[in-house]
């Protein structure tokens, strides 16, 4: 299980190293000029604001503990689900790679037999219903799109 | 008065043709289903349609335009409610309790208020806009750029009402949303910001791809991998009529959400997502149980759907007043418009009063056709969404990739919205509420442009926000939001110590 609590300490101190660059990138692009805001006036505000709301987060995920985060709803990441979170993710973003390769159509295709696996059961019978509705899917979405929308599909 | 009631009677008359009821028909339905099309929205569908549209005659093309508008907005809340995902940015605050009773099992009760509460707000937003569209249009150029600030200020802090339970989170989230706003060109100087070398981030992030990505995506990420034995929901086609009981109980916030919309709708550049928010948050400030906001609350699905369909109607008042688009969807409506040979303004009432009046009568049919069709429709897109994940995902998940692409044609739009999926796990796991990183991506924009704006027409003279009577009253509105319920808390405690003093 991962941590909540840890998760939240490490996203908090990389939202204020984020809050920093981005009063950085602020001051770059010029904070006033005459006393009118230049492109960096806000940029710079919010990242202050980002530096102080992450600073005083990770001060209290340091000093909470399970059973506080717990109560507020907050529990443990199984790592088999972070792993069904990066497996979908990356069939997504092969998607997006074999879609230039073979055309958006069959790409996507492909796409949904591989999200009904990792979200459905594993046995014949799911497999083979799950074929027939990506067909039908394939289909319509090329009709709906492509013909009637008139989106130019890869 | 009297000559207005008489001119919209026969509209309604002349808007009772066949070519032109056949026209309300297809843009309805078109509007409806493009409305729940993630990454498609109104803007979309009306620009969608507009070749096609303006081959028809001059009324019935306009009439089958607005149709899309409105049919779109009944459109956004169905997939907002079943799966989480709003179908334009106006139905991201129905998506917070809609979604909620879907998990509950409430999915009809959520959808008949909707369609209620969609009839009803574009009723009222009918009426007023038949009503007072001249008087409103003229007090509608009075809201300038420190008016719009100020307002802006104003729909930015109710963050401390939509924020959840943990305003730390809210603020990280609503300062993400502001620095996603600021990436892309500057609205005034011109120069590309935070666009990491990368032309297509010149226009900044589309609201839509992040909608998709952190509600619609990042949802799915977070759902358990489901077995053959769990059971699939089963409804019954009355079960997804509207109750007049339910609709009944909500009288408060349909009224309240109806106004609200309206007249946010009628300020140029507001639209209705603000209008939303600002509806949502008045219902909850005003609800007996506000902790109920979030949880699946109807008050919570009526008061915003009644915003938006009010909105609708509200923003075409400047369009054919004033000649001036008030959102991106009567932009288009105005392209449409031009393209048949009218010039939308304060002439086209006098020289045009037939096609006006005619328009006007067919978005009131459109809106009456909307309860039956969507009521209809409704049960198959219900069925839909009670499939098992195995065999929904994919489908959303496709659906949700060629919408996105549709948007530019750019599979960078897909990796941007997978991004944003991930970081809405992230979210959902952390605690994070989303609805403040929305507000500071579309508010955040408006209120930059404003504020800079006023302060280059000024010479920097910051006191120029203190001069207008209508921004000092919005500012006293916003510090009355902060610090009314922190003083009745204060006094609240007050009571308990003085209680617990006496009773020792």
């Amino acid at each position: 299980m991962l941590q909540v609590r840890r998760l939240d300490i490490y996203v908090s101190v990389i939202l204020v190293f984020f809050g920093a660059w981005i009063v950085y990138q602020g001051v770059g692009y010029g904070l006033a000029e005459g006393g009118v805001p230049g492109g960096g006036f806000f940029p710079f505000w919010v990242g202050v604001g980002l530096i102080v709301c992450a600073s005083v987060n990770a001060y209290r995920a340091f000093h909470r503990d399970g059973a506080t985060l717990a109560g507020l709803g907050l529990e443990n990441i199984p790592y088999s689900e972070i792993g069904k979170v990066l497996g979908a993710s990356a069939l997504m973003a092969a998607f997006i790679v074999l879609a230039f390769a073979i055309g958006m159509t069959p790409a996507i295709f492909l796409l949904m037999l591989a999200i009904g696996a990792v979200f459905g059961p594993r046995n014949f019978r799911f497999y083979a219903v799950l074929t027939a509705i990506a067909v039908a899917m394939t289909v319509i979405l090329y009709f709906t799109f492509a013909n009637l929308l008139g989106v130019p599909l890869i | 008065m009297t000559e207005t009631w008489t001119l919209l009677l026969g509209g309604l008359s002349a808007a009772s043709e066949p070519s032109i009821l056949m026209a309300i028909m297809v843009g309805a339905v078109i509007g409806l289903f493009i409305g729940a099309l993630p990454g498609l929205g109104p803007t979309a569908g009306v620009a969608i349609l507009l070749p096609v549209a303006v081959s028809f005659d001059g009324t019935a093309a306009i009439a089958a335009l607005g149709a899309v508008y409105y049919g779109a907005q009944y459109g956004g809340a169905v997939t907002a409610i079943l799966l989480g995902i709003p179908g334009d940015s106006s139905a991201t605050m129905t998506v917070i309790d809609g979604y909620q009773m879907a998990k509950q099992g409430k999915a009809g009760i959520a959808l008949g208020i909707s369609v209620a509460a969609s009839f009803i707000g574009g009723l009222i937003g009918l009426v007023l806009l038949t009503a007072f569209a001249t008087t409103i249009a003229k007090a509608a150029i009075a809201f300038g750029p420190i008016e719009m600030t100020a307002l802006m200020i104003f729909s930015l802090s109710l963050v401390s009402v939509l924020g959840g339970a943990d305003p730390v989170k809210a603020f990280i989230a609503l300062f993400l949303g502001v620095w996603l706003g600021t990436i892309g060109l500057d609205p005034i100087m011109g120069m590309p910001r935070f666009d990491f070398g990368d032309v297509r981030l010149f226009d900044g992030i589309e609201f839509s791809i992040l909608a998709v990505g952190l509600f619609g995506l990042a949802e799915m990420l977070a759902t358990p991998a489901a077995d053959e034995s769990s059971a699939t929901a089963r409804f019954r086609f009355r079960e997804l009529l509207p109750k007049i009981r339910d609709t009944l109980s909500c009288w408060r916030e349909l009224i309240s959400g109806s106004l609200i919309g309206f007249f946010v709708g009628v300020l140029p550049g507001a639209g209705a997502t603000a209008a939303t928010m600002i509806s949502y948050a008045f219902a909850k400030r005003q609800s007996k149980h506000p902790e109920t906001f979030g949880n699946g609350a109807l008050e919570g699905v009526a008061a915003p759907e009644a915003a938006n369909n009010a909105a609708s109607y509200g923003s075409m008042i400047p369009m054919f007043a004033l000649g001036i688009p008030g959102s991106g969807t009567t932009a288009v409506l105005m392209g449409g418009l031009l393209m048949i040979g009218l010039q939308p303004g304060p002439m086209l009432f006098a020289t045009q009063p037939a096609f006006v009046w005619t328009v006007f009568g067919s978005f009131y049919i459109g809106n009456l056709a909307l309860v039956a069709i969507t009521i209809l429709l409704t049960p198959l897109l219900a069925a839909c969404a009670f499939l098992k994940p195995g065999y929904l995902y994919p489908i959303v998940i496709a659906v949700v990739i060629y919408g996105v692409f549709s948007i530019n044609y750019s599979m960078f739009d897909v990796a941007l919205a997978i991004g944003f999926g991930v970081v809405g796990y992230l979210m959902s796991k952390l605690g994070y509420p989303p609805v403040p990183l929305v507000l500071g991506l579309i508010l955040g924009p408006m209120l930059e442009r404003g504020i800079r704006r006023t302060l280059v027409a000024s010479d920097g003279d910051i006191s120029v926000f203190f001069m207008s009577p209508i921004a000092l009253a919005i500012f006293a509105i916003t510090i009355a939001l902060f610090a009314v319920p922190l003083l009745m808390k204060r006094r609240a405690k007050a009571k308990e110590s003085a209680a617990l003093a006496a009773n020792a």
